[in-house]
């Protein structure tokens, strides 16, 4: 039950998200100094901001901004992570050793300190936090995925398909990936919310996305200025909360079932 | 057959599953007797039931799954099944059980010492150690000492049953419920460890119910014999008598289907038992896949007939079988 | 080799050469799975395998299958050395765990057609009509194709593995334990199919077992396992008495329906006292390597074997011929 209203919010969340300029009522970046810290009302649903720009407007496209740019991290790493685990657990030897030191090396750096190091060479921007962040995020699913990889390999179906003739990518397509992709699924649903509470996290610090465009994170820091008017902090956080909460709970779900189906 | 004036006996003891509100029945109403001294054999393929039965005979299964309804007696004293904390009086002490893997029945972070030890002050230890060493020596282990001191993960299949064994009489129970002891090892040490039990029923004074889907080791070790097909038993008697002369078409067909160094065609009896959804449905279990079934046979389940001489089989006709030594010469 | 070994030679479609397989073993050293076996297979014939677990059967089997490579000795097929490249549509087995031998993702039909796509060129019609046959063959209803492992029980999903072995049209067939973990019914219904099965299509079979009933059933001739190292080979398994190795005769002996008093010694009480586990594998383990062919090591069974002295401490038996077609490596016979 309570897994249902998880799921209906985070929907019509995405959706509103998704529908922004049909949605919007306003351009989330043109100031009205006139209608600053102005009251819900009709025209604005939510207010408006420090400058006067209607909040609901922002939230939805910056709605578009964090799930997008956390959709592509997650996906991206999630790409990557799973295919050099792959090649790793089904190759072994020298090349699974390799890969899996050069992972643990890159895992070694604090996340931050990685971002810092790309964003003084690169500028500030939203692409220089995800770059950084891929730096780092495809290690999980590489991991999991090769071990997941080799569980498979030992099992005696691969060996008979092997004597049926089936060739390597043959055997990667048809047998190892469909067994291990239902187990990776509960894994990408929990990442990517990581994802998206770690680029509103940059955006907050002033790394991510630079202003005027909106962005949660982002607006939750400009809302930090005026503690007199907490909506301005509190859509956007509600946003973030909610999102993160659906995913994870469609991600334990996704595994429970899968555990009812092994068991 | 009439159990009453035996170390043991169940009286229409019955097992269900609780599923989503229903209930499956597992196990119909079974009456089962163990002599003193003796070794009653229950026989049956996977799924039978045997497993359950024998479990729910030590009030082993847990009651959120299962239903056990009936009675068991042991020397003549009521078995407490629904109460846990008053059955721990019997399990163990009075009926001990060995299971089929017996890796499983081991606690791996544990020595084999510990699991002779557990539970014990430390100035009992001394001596429960050179009780259990001599134990193990009675089960022909090699080196008990060093078996004392290893894991059970480190000693083969055969020297863990051993071991169990030893571990299961400590407390000086009985009677033994054997759920497959043999079945996972090696036909060499399977000898060794059946001739082990017939020690221990002969001069060990115990009593043995075995529970097994093996013929062989049935016909070997068992003087009573109860057939189990579908979660009811299709015949009992005394093992001789059911070999000579099977009634019920269930065992005529276990028994031919088992080949014995001849390349004569096996006479295999076709399809398979019913899953549990079907256990249910009304008429003879066996009838889909009995070769002389007939209408009866599948409108409702036929009760026991006497054979003579205790020999029970619950088959409608079976006359059509008549008492035609075993199967292959049945043909 | 002589001029009558080179024409055996070409009657034999396998050939194991002096073929041995070791692992690393969990403390140090490696344990020898394979040591050193030699047998050869002639065309139609059915030869069984018998030996208790770990005795290095299953391991003999991947080798054969061409799925492990041997650490050394070789396998020829058809004269030549494997390749099993070329081969490999010729050689095809049948696992223990039939659960464990399919991919659970697919239906029969896409089971059983997986090496019709890789060795045969058939559009989709074809395969779906040669899948409906093999299913048929092996005594399922071709409407069954569309359903999923989990919905078949042990017995038919076996089918189902042997079909698709039977899909490449093999000319050797090794059958790794496949009726181990089924129901007796099942058992006798498998065996009457492999039985037919060898008889319609003319198979050449590896059947490996540890049940010498079965064995004695299907197959043509005999070899026995133990340790790693055959024992025993007969050609003719109807010959089963004439077992002269204690370890063949104690597994005879347990076979209790052929009469255990013809082989009074293997059911003495001293006998049983030193036979507490078997030995083969620790034993390899124990000395840090494993013996090659020939190396002067001992018999494998000598730790448990009644009749063991000195010689049989130091020196390994050679498989020697005691007969036309009974080969036997035992110091004592």
């Amino acid at each position: 039950m309570k897994f249902r209203i998880y799921l209906i919010l985070l929907a019509i969340l995405v959706l509103a998200c998704l529908s922004a300029p049909v949605l919007a009522p306003c351009d989330p970046n043109q100031a009205d100094p006139t209608a600053k810290f102005a009251e819900a009302s009709r025209e604005h649903l939510l207010g408006t901001d420090y400058l006067g720009r209607d909040l609901f407007s922002r939230v939805l496209w910056g709605g578009r901004n964090t799930m997008g740019y956390a959709v592509f991290v997650a996906s991206v790493s999630a790409l990557v992570g799973i295919s050099l685990g792959m090649l790793s657990g089904f190759a072994g030897g020298p090349l699974d050793g390799f890969l899996m030191k050069g992972s643990d090396v890159l895992r070694s750096f604090p996340g931050i300190v990685l971002v810092l190091i790309v964003v003084s060479i690169r500028g500030v921007g939203i692409d220089s936090v995800c770059l950084a962040m891929l730096f780092t995020r495809w290690i999980w699913y590489a991991r999991m995925t090769r071990n997941l990889t080799r569980a498979q390999m030992g099992r005696t179906s691969v060996l008979a398909s092997r004597i049926c003739g089936s060739g390597r990518l043959k055997i990667l397509r048809r047998h190892i990936l469909p067994s291990i992709l239902p187990e990776l699924l509960p894994v990408f649903s929990i990442d990517f919310g990581s994802a998206l509470l770690a680029i509103s996290g940059y955006s907050f610090l002033g790394l991510g996305i630079l202003p005027p465009e909106a962005e949660w994170g982002m607006m939750i820091n400009d809302g930090r200025n005026y503690m007199g008017h907490p909506e301005m902090m509190f859509w956007p956080g509600l946003c973030v909360v909610l999102i993160v909460i659906g995913v994870n709970a469609l991600g334990d779900r996704l595994r429970d079932r899968l555990e009812e189906r092994r068991s | 057959m009439n159990g009453t004036g035996s170390l043991f006996y169940t009286k229409e003891l019955s097992v269900s599953l609780k599923e989503r509100g229903r209930r499956l029945p597992v196990v119909f109403p079974t009456d089962i007797a163990v002599k003193d001294g003796g070794c009653t054999g229950v026989i049956g393929e996977s799924g039978c039931g045997k497993s359950l039965f024998g479990r729910a005979v030590l009030g082993l299964l847990t009651e959120r799954k299962w239903q056990v309804e009936g009675e068991a007696f042991f020397k003549g004293e009521r078995l407490p099944l629904e109460n846990d904390r008053e059955m721990d009086a019997f399990r163990g002490r009075r009926m001990s059980m060995i299971v089929q893997d017996p890796l499983s029945a081991f606690d791996p972070r544990m020595t084999v010492g510990a699991h002779f030890m557990e539970g014990l002050k430390r100035r009992e230890r001394k001596e429960r150690y050179r009780e259990a060493v001599a134990r193990l020596g009675r089960m022909l282990l090699k080196n008990p000492e060093s078996v004392m001191k290893q894991y059970p993960f480190e000693l083969s299949g055969g020297m863990l049953q051993r071991v169990m064994i030893a571990l299961s009489l400590f407390a000086g129970p009985e009677m033994m419920i054997a759920d497959e002891p043999t079945t996972a090892l090696d036909s060499t040490v399977q000898e060794e460890i059946l001739q082990l039990l017939e020690g221990l029923l002969g001069e060990g004074g115990l009593s043995l119910l075995l529970i097994s889907h093996d013929l062989k080791v049935i016909s070997r070790m068992a003087d009573t014999v109860y057939v189990m097909y579908a979660g009811r038993i299709v015949e009992c008697g005394t093992m001789e008598e059911v070999q000579r002369a099977p009634l019920h078409p269930y065992t005529v067909g276990l028994f031919s289907s088992r080949p014995a160094f001849s390349k004569e065609r096996l006479l295999a009896m076709e399809g398979r038992p019913p899953l549990l959804e079907g256990l249910s449905e009304p008429g003879c279990a066996f009838a889909p896949r009995c070769p002389s079934a007939g209408e009866a046979c599948r409108k409702e389940v036929p009760s026991f007939g006497a054979a003579g001489g205790g020999h029970l089989v619950r088959c409608s006709r079976p006359e059509a079988w008549g008492a035609g030594g075993r199967g292959r010469e049945a043909q | 080799m002589d001029t009558v070994g080179k024409k055996e030679e070409t009657a034999s479609l396998l050939e194991v050469r002096g073929v041995g397989k070791s692992y690393r073993g969990r403390k140090r050293g490696r344990i020898a799975a394979v040591r050193g076996v030699c047998f050869s297979l002639k065309r139609g014939r059915c030869l069984g395998v018998v030996g208790e677990s770990g005795c290095g059967k299953s391991t003999l089997c991947r080798i054969i299958a061409g799925i492990e490579k041997p650490d050394f000795g070789e396998i020829r097929y058809c004269g030549v050395p494997a390749d099993y490249k070329k081969d490999r549509q010729k050689i095809q087995m049948v696992f223990q765990n039939s659960m464990d031998a399919v991919n659970l993702h697919l239906n029969a039909e896409k089971i059983i057609s997986e090496p019709l796509e890789n060795f045969f060129s058939m559009d989709r019609e074809g395969r779906r009509r040669e899948a409906s046959r093999l299913m048929e063959l092996v005594g399922l209803s071709p409407e069954d194709m569309g359903k999923y492992p989990k919905q078949f029980s042990g017995g038919q999903l076996q089918r189902i593995c042997i079909a698709r072995a039977l899909a490449a049209k093999p000319e050797l067939l090794i059958l790794d334990e496949p009726l181990s973990s089924l129901d007796v019914s099942v058992q006798a219904q498998l065996l009457n199919l492999l039985k037919d099965l060898q008889e319609q299509l003319g198979l050449t079979c590896i059947l490996v077992s540890h049940d010498l009933e079965a064995v004695y059933y299907l197959a043509d001739g005999l070899a026995v396992m133990y340790g790693g190292a055959l024992v025993e080979t007969l050609s003719d398994i109807e010959a089963l008495s004439c077992l002269r190795h204690p370890y063949a005769r104690k597994l005879l002996s347990v076979c209790r329906e052929h009469g255990a008093e013809d082989f009074p010694f293997a059911r003495n009480k001293e006998h049983m006292h030193k036979s507490g586990g078997f030995p083969g594998a620790e034993r390899g383990a124990e000395d840090g390597e494993f013996p090659g062919i020939g190396e002067a090591r001992g018999c494998v069974y000598a730790g448990c074997c009644p009749e063991a002295d000195e010689v049989c401490l130091w020196k390994t038996p050679e498989l020697s011929d005691r007969e036309p077609g009974h080969r036997v490596a035992c110091h004592h016979v």
